[in-house]
């Protein structure tokens, strides 16, 4: 529980409580909307994921095959200058972009590089085959990047909505309804003040 | 025989007893990792690698290493044959391995690759044909370097300079280097005997052949199957069992399985694996092939040229099976997989 020394027991410091946490309770409510948003969101990405890779796997299987079969056959020296005779490499442009105050980078290729007739014949396919779904493998990068942090947001979301619900609000009612019950009981201390005082000036005037 | 020969035969068969056996090269590819790869090639004539590298060497500084010791052995044997023979010799294994860097550094000349990346692939092999391959790294285009190479045996490349540029490819200029090389090769041969010729010719013809084959293939992938170049001859200049018209009908289109059949011997079995895509199997059975036509060669006069080209050959096999299988251990690949693309495990008793 949290301590009540600093609190001033006044009307004006209750009304400045009463409005800071209805501002709370608003606030609170949309990181509840918020967060019900990212969990719908993340399911849903996480379902298409999960399907995608699965496909993107077997596409990569069917890649590293000949390519681990290349570097056992003529070495990785060989493998390694053939690779070097790709002219371009892949450009790629990383933009953010947000999504309920979640960043997550968007990745667009600017440029692939030609592979047809610069490899031998043992990773030429290989390679047609990865500059095919490099689109892909990118766009599930992006995707998993994406469901990372949504997953991230997701969990600061909880957690600040489990500490307004279960710690600073009930902090505040409990701060408000000790001002109130100090404030009863000054105002019974009033009346009872007034009331003697009142009984006191009657009997001198009698 | 000659006394210069009989002493190189001699040396050769004491050398062989260094060579890695099948049983050895079969242990090794079945070795559980790559610490039990190294501690059994430390039992080896490799032991002094190990020794230097430590139980943290890749496979890549592995590759270097078994290089260095294939040109070792490439220069006792040249150093003391007769000097016809060292010359075929020098044509044969000094050239082939030049040719392997010069296309390296062309193809790095041709990305723009940085000169650090180049290197890092170079066979350490010192140059056989006066081609300065710093001079050559230094340069700044492929054409520089072709024209750095104007002055040695590789002067001919220049002609496959346009047809690079029109294609935007290096290709060109790798056919050109390999038809170098074999007519080269080819033009040595006249130093040693017409029966150990035929020996190396079964060797040399067959791989220019079936890399013939595999570019074909390689350029119907590419061009989608459409009408091939009228200038067939400038790609393909040196054919042998498999002839321009093979190499055509592949290229229009025909069905690869038909055109393997229709090979002769040995060509249907070594290109057999193509029609399953696998085109790192073709590769090993060309190795194979060079072994075993080496091997008969043997059988057939142990005391002669046959048994220093079958030496030879059997270092070169034993590199290429020691480097699929140091690169197979450290990805950790089953040894199934290695044992698929090694040759000399398959003689194994």
């Amino acid at each position: 529980m949290a301590s009540l020394s600093g609190v001033r027991p006044t009307k004006g410091f209750l009304i400045e409580l009463k409005r800071r946490i209805s501002f709370i309770e608003r606030g609170c409510e949309f990181l509840k909307l918020k967060r019900d948003h990212l969990a719908k969101e993340l399911s849903a990405s996480i379902e298409v994921l999960r399907g995608r890779r699965s496909k993107l796997e077997d596409q990569l299987k069917r890649i590293y095959d000949p390519v681990v079969s290349a570097y056992l056959s003529i070495g990785p020296s060989e493998v390694g200058s053939q690779a070097t005779s790709i002219k371009k490499e892949i450009v790629l442009d990383v933009l953010p972009v947000s999504v309920m105050g979640v960043l997550y980078p968007r990745i667009r290729v600017q440029s692939k590089p030609r592979v047809e007739g610069r490899l031998d014949i043992a990773l030429s396919g290989a390679a047609e085959l990865a500059l095919e779904i490099i689109d892909e493998l990118i766009q599930i990068a992006e995707f998993e990047a994406r469901v990372e942090r949504i997953a991230d947001e997701l969990g600061k979301t909880n957690r600040k909505v489990n500490a307004l619900e279960n710690i600073v609000i009930p902090d505040y009612k409990r701060t408000m309804k000790f001002i109130e019950d100090k404030l009863d009981e000054e105002a019974l201390e009033e009346l009872v003040r007034i009331k003697l005082i009142g009984g006191a000036l009657a009997r001198r005037r009698e | 025989m000659s006394p210069g020969l009989a002493y190189v035969v001699v040396r050769c068969h004491a050398m062989r007893a260094e060579l890695i056996d099948p049983e050895t090269m079969r242990s090794l590819a079945e070795s559980r990792d790559m610490k039990e790869f190294l501690g059994l090639l430390s039992q080896t004539r490799y032991q002094e690698i190990i020794g230097e590298a430590g139980e943290r060497v890749s496979s890549v500084a592995l590759e270097r290493a078994f290089y260095q010791k294939l040109i070792e052995g490439l220069a006792r044997v040249v150093g003391v044959a007769p000097t016809g023979m060292a010359e075929f010799l020098r044509a044969y294994y000094q050239m082939r391995l030049e040719v392997q860097n010069l296309k390296r550094i062309l193809r790095g000349k041709f990305s723009e690759a940085p000169m650090e990346r180049i290197k890092r692939h170079l066979i350490p092999v010192s140059t056989y044909l006066s081609v300065d391959f710093d001079d050559l790294l230094g340069a700044e285009t492929v054409a520089d370097s072709v024209n750095l190479l104007g002055r040695t045996v590789y002067a001919p490349i220049k002609e496959s300079l346009a047809l690079s540029e029109k294609y935007d490819a290096i290709w060109p200029i790798e056919a050109r280097i390999n038809q170098i090389y074999v007519e080269s090769v080819q033009e040595s041969l006249s130093k040693i005997s017409s029966e150990d010729r035929r020996m190396v010719r079964q060797i040399v013809e067959v791989e220019t052949d079936v890399e013939n084959l595999l570019s074909a293939i390689n350029w119907r992938r590419i061009t989608k199957e459409q009408p091939p170049p009228p200038h067939l001859e400038s790609i393909f200049p040196l054919t042998y069992g498999a002839s321009l018209k093979i190499i055509k009908e592949l290229i229009e289109g025909r069905d690869i399985g038909d055109v393997v059949k229709g090979l002769g011997v040995p060509y249907a079995e070594i290109i057999e694996p193509i029609i399953d895509d696998d085109v790192a199997l073709v590769r090993t059975n060309m190795r194979r092939h060079a072994y075993e036509t080496a091997r008969e060669g043997r059988w057939r006069d142990d005391f002669g040229f046959p048994c220093i080209m079958s030496y030879l050959v059997s270092c070169d096999v034993e590199r290429g099976d020691l480097v699929g299988i140091a690169w197979g251990k450290e990805h950790e690949l089953e040894s199934r997989r290695i044992l698929r693309y090694t040759v000399l495990p398959a003689y194994a008793a």
